[in-house]
């Protein structure tokens, strides 16, 4: 495999930002993943029901510690925020299933507030920016050419149909889709200190969306997510 | 305790966040209000945004600040606000879309965009009564029957041509409705399936499906007249269908097929001849495409109306028909329709295969010129 030399330029920078981090004693690291459980805001009164849907999330971070009690984070996550609508009554059996996914960049203060010898708990704070990567649905529709009458013993008529499945992928539409979005967070994060340089978290995170995914209309994702991962921490740290 | 309150702040955000969804409402007493109500559902319900050229989001800079000036209670300005809706919808392709207004001042200003287009055509004409001149071709023991059980009423003719060729004509589509609810409809229906059923014994040539001047109506007969004529579902076209809140929220295209009928099955070899016309719209151009779709089959005439999308009840969908308040209704299609060959003809109107131009110096003399070529093709 050629390697060319921007390449190698990238490699290298990579590998000086890691060294020089472990060097710095308030820098550290985390994994982490989990499932988000989002909630769709809208404004329509349409004759459907949203329901909420579950999703994945995954990312890395990096946290800079400004005191013993406060620290900065910035994160790269990859996260999904799923819903779904369906009909009720006559039309049971109509649904729309939307899966979206983002890349989100979240910048939060944590706010250490109680301290064991083996437990640290936080608070965490902040805001998000997030680019609305990819969207697809699938769902069900009668179709209209199924359309029947059906005698009942009654003497009505009752409307029959047959439903069509269907999977697309939403092509982005700049006049209506908000693909930049941004939005608050908040939660709490609880971290084992498993061994000097490994600390495994887990956080549970309320997520605001402040902006639209529409333009025109109000859909916003809101979401409870719940993470786990883990927290590399440079040895220089401990002192 | 801490943690308690921080599990309860998640929570609260979470169930504030769970609100109501709220309703739009308008008010009935300002005009600007109605319009924005007006454009708000117009941009949700109606299906052809990712077919059509007008530019929704323009209309709405356009005449926002042109209803901002307007009165309720001035009747001057109910005129200028109805001259308003009908500016911002002349081009819209939906070949059903119709304004009517419930205002008293305003009931006989109904906006029909595709009747003005074509209006303004130098091919337009008046819907002819081709009825009468039909006749003159027909063997005396024609029917014919006027049923006023259903609503609109339903005209329907069946007889032959030179005992050779069976000629069917009705005026709308009810005729599953009608052959349920009416003996005297129900009987020249089965007269004649059973003429077409009876074909390979006589000396029968062709069928004559005459849909000039049908505006269409209950889509329950594309499964119950069309399907008559196949015994395996036959592919016409596409169907899209709102699936979100967004204009061009739609699902991908469905292939849609007339099914054949459980009633009744003819599978006849003659060829079947359908004639239209430019008052040949919604549901008659669908079974006229269907039947386009045989290999027996033979379209003449001239081009139709171009109201191929599907009304339906707007409850279905999310789609199509909707009132702004108590003053105005609006009648639109449900769902997009394309053809087997990928054309949508919204507003375009579906060709024949035999185009022949309406020309009154032949019906002024009682000849039918769409007819007789069509009698010509079958000898």
């Amino acid at each position: 495999m050629q390697v060319t030399t921007s390449q190698k330029y990238v490699v290298l920078t990579l590998v000086s930002i890691v060294l020089h981090t472990f060097c710095v004693a308030q820098l550290s690291y985390h994994l982490k993943g989990g499932g988000v459980f989002n909630h769709l805001s809208t404004s329509l009164n349409y004759a459907v029901r949203n329901q909420d849907k579950f999703g994945l999330t995954s990312g890395i971070g990096i946290k800079y510690n400004l005191s013993p009690r406060f620290s900065v984070e910035l994160e790269s996550i990859y996260i999904q925020k799923n819903y779904s609508n369906y009909r009720t009554g006559n039309f049971k059996g109509i649904f729309t299933k939307n899966s979206n996914s983002f890349l989100q960049i979240p910048i939060s203060l944590d706010i250490r507030f109680l301290e064991t010898k083996r437990y640290s708990l936080y608070f965490k704070g902040g805001l998000w920016g997030e680019y609305w990567l990819t969207s697809s649905i699938k769902g069900t529709i009668p179709d209209i050419f199924s359309f029947n009458y059906v005698p009942t013993t009654s003497g009505n008529m009752l409307q029959t149909f047959i439903l069509v499945p269907y999977k697309m992928k939403h092509s982005f539409n700049n006049a209506e889709d908000n693909r930049f979005m941004y939005g608050g967070l908040f939660g709490c994060v609880v971290e084992q200190k498993m061994t000097k340089n490994i600390h495994p978290f887990a956080e549970l995170l309320s997520s605001i969306s402040f902006s639209s995914l529409q333009k025109s209309l109000k859909k916003k994702n809101n979401s409870l997510i719940l993470n786990i991962g883990i927290r590399l921490i440079p040895l220089k740290n401990k002192k | 305790m801490k943690p308690f309150y921080i599990l309860f702040f998640f929570l609260f955000a979470e169930l504030s966040s769970c609100r109501k969804v709220s309703t739009e409402k308008s008010n009935a007493h300002s005009l600007s209000q109605i319009f924005e109500d007006f454009w708000c559902k117009m941009k949700n319900n109606y299906v052809f945004w990712p077919y059509d050229t007008v530019n929704w989001n323009s209309t709405h800079q356009q005449y926002q600040a042109l209803f901002s000036k307007l009165d309720y209670t001035k009747d001057q300005d109910l005129l200028i606000a109805a001259d308003y809706f009908k500016g911002m919808t002349k081009n819209l392709i939906d070949g059903h879309l119709n304004i009517t207004f419930k205002h008293p001042l305003l009931k006989t200003k109904s906006i029909f965009p595709s009747l003005a287009r074509k209006e303004n055509s130098p091919l337009f004409h008046a819907p002819f009564p081709y009825t009468t001149i039909i006749k003159k071709y027909l063997d005396t023991n024609f029917t014919e029957y006027l049923d006023t059980t259903v609503n609109p009423s339903q005209y329907l003719l069946l007889g032959t041509i030179q005992h050779k060729i069976v000629y069917f004509n009705c005026n709308r589509f009810s005729l599953a409705k009608s052959y349920a609810s009416n003996f005297r409809s129900k009987q020249i229906i089965e007269s004649f399936f059973q003429l077409l059923k009876s074909a390979n014994s006589t000396a029968l040539k062709g069928v004559i499906i005459d849909l000039r001047n049908n505006s269409g109506g209950d889509f329950a007969d594309l499964n119950f007249f069309i399907g008559s004529f196949i015994s395996s579902p036959l592919s016409i076209g596409y169907t899209s269908y709102k699936n979100g809140s967004s204009p061009f929220a739609h699902t991908p295209w469905i292939e849609s097929f007339v099914q054949p009928s459980l009633d009744n099955n003819i599978q006849t070899s003659l060829p079947i001849i359908v004639l239209i016309d430019n008052y040949t719209s919604s549901l008659a151009e669908l079974a006229a495409m269907s039947i386009a779709r045989m290999p027996n089959s033979i379209t003449i005439g001239e081009t139709t109306w171009g109201a191929t999308g599907i009304v339906t009840s707007s409850d279905i969908y999310e789609s199509g028909s909707f009132t702004v308040t108590d003053f105005l209704s609006v009648e639109c299609s449900s769902v997009a329709f394309k053809y087997n060959n990928g054309k949508i003809y919204e507003s375009t109107g579906f060709p024949p295969d035999f185009p022949i131009p309406f020309d009154t110096t032949f019906l002024n003399k009682k000849i039918d010129p769409i007819l007789e070529k069509a009698v010509s093709l079958v000898h």
